[in-house]
């Protein structure tokens, strides 16, 4: 998971010395776009619950294998805790960029259908609108940086918009709240400070705050897209 | 021989000083909260804008300055540091990141404007467009065919607030076994705190999508 969240963190980025992500920026005046078409299944099913630098990783082959385990154990019990409360991380940052976007006068529709993999959409399905808004959220749930560090919510997130008439790239960016590694070009949020787990214990103390952090933190996402679209 | 002694007393004694002495650092500058000018001007000088035009064709090409290059008086009112930038002659292929760097302790307040060739103001950017770019609170943009320079002033509405943040990280450290060495991995996290100036390091980043094509710049 580490490797995955500094791959992400890398091919969206760059550190000093290599070269930056490159975002498309958009631009309203030009582009010509009222109506938009959401792409479906933004999220991936469960939310993360991840220490990064965990102590068991650090004694090779088998610290590395019972980290797994507690890891993924972690992860589940964080995802039983956010059922509880009936949380529904794709319902909250696809009605929040809807209704955002529809302040900022467009008139939005939601297309349906799962995605193969965790990336933008290769084509998209017949709508009607000018543009398919396209979010892909590659994680998000708590990551702690790691042993001692509190877990704190973390999203890594992509959108673009495509004009539907011609397959025009119109903008794509890279949303990154509470990253792990330092990312020139991309969009960072810094993490809210209210939010912030102890443990596994303290993570699983109150569902309700729990589920909090994690629709702060998405609809901070939710809010970046659409600002990008102003 | 007199003089030898002399010299060698000096030597003497400059080499004894030399190793008392110790390295000093500069802290880093504080946020400017207030600011008055002098000798401002109504309209931007546009001859001494820096280039943002590189030698030759780069992928990326950034430049530095300080926020307070000249001093401008507002339309709106008061006075404001400015610094004026010359967008490349050939913008179709740039894209271009323009903000304040995050420094230690301090964030210039950035108020970009693009610029037609006369100077005339052809677009700005409301408060909600300014997003943290990594270390640059910035606006994003692709230049417009009559769009020529890019004008950063200071927002006043923004001096004075301060902006937190949490930035986490891993550090790994090498360990001596004995026997060989083994890496350890350790989670960091970081409370930053900086507060909106009047003053700072604005950066302009171009970024060149095409840089084989012929004749361009």
């Amino acid at each position: 998971m580490f490797k995955k969240l500094l791959a992400i963190a890398a091919a969206m980025t760059v550190t000093a010395c290599a070269s930056p992500y490159i975002a498309t920026p958009y631009d309203r005046t030009t582009a010509n776009v009222t109506t938009i078409a959401l792409a479906d299944d933004s999220l991936a099913p469960q939310a993360i619950a991840y220490e990064v630098a965990s102590t068991g990783a650090n004694f090779g082959l088998i610290g590395a294998l019972v980290d797994a385990g507690i890891q993924e154990s972690r992860k589940q019990a964080v995802n039983d805790a956010l059922g509880t409360v009936q949380f529904d991380a794709e319902t909250i940052l696809e009605r929040r960029i809807t209704s955002t976007l529809t302040t900022q006068g467009y008139t939005v529709q939601t297309l349906s259908g799962d995605r193969e993999k965790r990336d933008f959409l290769v084509s998209y399905p017949a709508a009607g609108s000018d543009a398919y808004l396209d979010i892909v959220v590659t994680e998000y749930g708590y990551m702690s940086s790691g042993a001692g560090q509190p877990f704190r919510p973390t999203v890594y997130a992509k959108v673009r918009l495509m004009r539907a008439s011609d397959n025009t790239l119109l903008m794509e960016n890279m949303i990154l709240y509470n990253p792990i590694a330092p990312t020139e070009g991309v969009i960072t949020l810094a993490p809210n400070p209210e939010y912030a787990f102890r443990n596994r214990e303290g993570l699983l103390e109150d569902p309700t705050h729990l589920a909090a952090g994690l629709e702060d933190a998405l609809v901070r996402v939710a809010d970046t897209a659409a600002q990008l679209m102003r | 021989m007199n003089r030898l002694n002399a010299l060698v007393t000096l030597a003497a004694g400059a080499s004894l000083l030399a190793g008392c002495a110790t390295t000093t650092y500069a802290p880093p500058p504080s946020a400017t909260l207030d600011y008055a000018g002098t000798n401002c001007a109504a309209s931007p000088d546009l001859v001494t804008a820096i280039s943002l035009t590189p030698d030759k064709e780069r992928a990326l090409y950034t430049v530095t300055a300080p926020a307070a290059a000249g001093c401008l008086t507002r339309t709106e009112g008061g006075d404001t540091p400015y610094v004026t930038f010359a967008l490349p002659a050939d913008h179709a292929d740039k894209t271009i990141i323009v903000g304040a760097v995050l420094e230690p302790l301090r964030i210039q307040s950035p108020a970009v404007a693009l610029l037609d060739r006369e100077g005339r103001v052809t677009r700005t950017f409301s408060a909600e467009d300014y997003m943290y770019r990594g270390s640059v609170y910035s606006v994003q943009f692709r230049p417009r065919e009559t769009e020529a320079y890019v004008l950063v002033t200071t927002d006043p509405a923004r001096v004075g607030q301060r902006y937190d943040s949490i930035v986490v990280g891993v550090m790994t450290t090498t360990v001596s076994t004995g026997y060989g060495t083994s890496q350890w991995r350790s989670g960091t996290e970081q409370a930053q705190s900086r507060v909106f100036s009047w003053e700072g390091t604005i950066q302009v980043s171009v970024a060149d999508s095409d840089t084989e094509e012929e004749g361009a710049q």
